[in-house]
């Protein structure tokens, strides 16, 4: 591997978020010392948000021009501002510090979240899996509101993974976007016990690290 | 709802765009005709229409290219699992490159490699890198696009774009950031005098 191709490894770790607090000391220094290191980094970072900010522009250009569109009429206008305008003023008054914030958690399940493709294996006649099942019951966790009866459906099958090999091969999936669906509907402390379970079963694995991570933020 | 209206411009540009590419992959990585491939994508792009008219991508995380192509590929995943067609090893882990790259990190990084912190020093690299982007060679753009915007990994860049494995797209890579920093100094340089 040659210098530049050291340098970029090194600045993607840090920008993934992916470096250890000494490998990022040990970065931070580099760079101080590397006018080299100095300039890739520079270089890399500029073209990375140029590329991000270019992207987003598309995507949203994209997205606002299909979204859909309310109309509301001028008469109706008036009374939303009247009641919007009260509404407001009782949730200043209220002690929103007292009830659970449920920004936090819409935050966690955005940051976590990920439209779900399956990975599977050759499957022959016998294999019970319906690997559609499965895929829109994770999907639908990102486009449903309350996701109550998604929870219990995953719950059951959750249940069933220690003496039903029908979904055993999808165990960590199953746990994973049963943990979000829990923390997306506010019921956070049931998602601790599965993220620990999946955290033990699974260590060394890079879908332990992610459910670490996501643990140490709700707790 | 039968088709994406004409109207809907933008839409129809992204789809044409990514037609070639997603084929591309999908093509590569699964057992499909190029006739059920093309129906394939025809229902996905009007499930991401449907999607999107109907307010569900308001939690979209990540990139819409990146968002369209997993809904290309649980369609072919269904459609394979139906026609009890051979089903490849795709998950998360070999789609994306790792994490994305943090928006926190790199104005980190920005700091701590440049010696001029001001808005208007930001404006002006802003400007600057619009301009050469739109300037670089098709190769580069779609590497840049795919790896630094989609976060992708070189494996599934290469599969897009027809290069010969992910060694070649990582190869091809360090010689666009060359591209990119050769104009980016240029230009910085020519609105220094």
């Amino acid at each position: 591997m040659n210098n530049i191709e050291e340098y970029d490894e090194r600045i993607e770790k840090f920008l993934r978020g992916d470096m250890s607090p000494i490998e990022e000391a040990e970065f931070k220094d580099d760079l101080a010392a590397d006018p080299n290191l100095q300039e890739r980094a520079k270089i890399v970072s500029t073209l990375i948000r140029g590329m991000k900010r270019k992207g987003y522009a598309l995507d949203k250009a994209v997205l606002d021009e299909s979204a859909p569109k309310y109309r509301i009429s001028k008469r109706r206008v008036g009374f939303i501002a009247i009641v919007t305008s009260i509404a407001a003023v009782v949730l200043v008054m209220f002690n929103l510090t007292v009830l659970h914030s449920p920004n936090r958690n819409d935050i966690l399940f955005t940051d976590n979240y990920t439209v779900y493709t399956l990975d599977s294996e050759t499957r022959g006649d016998e294999e019970p899996v319906t690997v559609a099942e499965l895929t829109e019951l994770f999907n639908s966790i990102g486009t449903t509101d309350d996701c109550s009866d998604i929870i219990k459906h995953l719950e059951a099958i959750y249940a069933s993974l220690d003496d039903d090999i029908t979904y055993r091969m999808y165990a960590t999936d199953v746990a994973w976007y049963l943990s979000l669906a829990y923390i997306k509907n506010n019921q956070e402390e049931k998602a601790i016990p599965v993220l620990q379970k999946l955290i033990y079963e699974n260590s060394d694995t890079e879908i332990a690290d992610k459910a670490q991570k996501l643990l140490d933020q709700l707790k | 709802m039968h088709d994406i209206p004409t109207e809907a411009k933008e839409l129809n540009s992204f789809l044409e765009k990514e037609r070639p590419k997603v084929i591309s992959y999908l093509r590569k990585n699964f057992s499909v005709s190029d006739e059920d491939l093309e129906d394939l994508y025809q229902e996905s792009s009007l499930a991401l229409y449907t999607n999107i008219h109907e307010g569900r991508l308001k939690t979209l995380t990540g990139t819409l290219s990146t968002y369209f192509l997993r809904v290309c590929i649980n369609q072919t995943l269904t459609f394979s699992a139906k026609k009890k067609k051979t089903i490849p090893m795709i998950n998360e882990s070999n789609l994306v490159g790792g994490e994305n790259f943090r928006n926190d990190k790199l104005d980190e990084l920005f700091a701590l490699s440049t010696f001029d912190e001001t808005e208007e020093y930001r404006s002006r690299t802003e400007r600057i890198v619009d301009k050469i982007v739109d300037m670089l060679p098709e190769t580069c753009r779609n590497i840049f696009g795919g790896y630094y915007w989609q976060n992708l990994s070189t494996k599934v860049i290469a599969d897009m774009f027809g290069y010969a494995n992910a060694n070649t797209v990582k190869a091809q890579k360090y010689k666009c950031v060359d591209k990119f920093k050769r104009k980016f100094n240029e230009l910085m340089k020519n609105e220094d005098e």
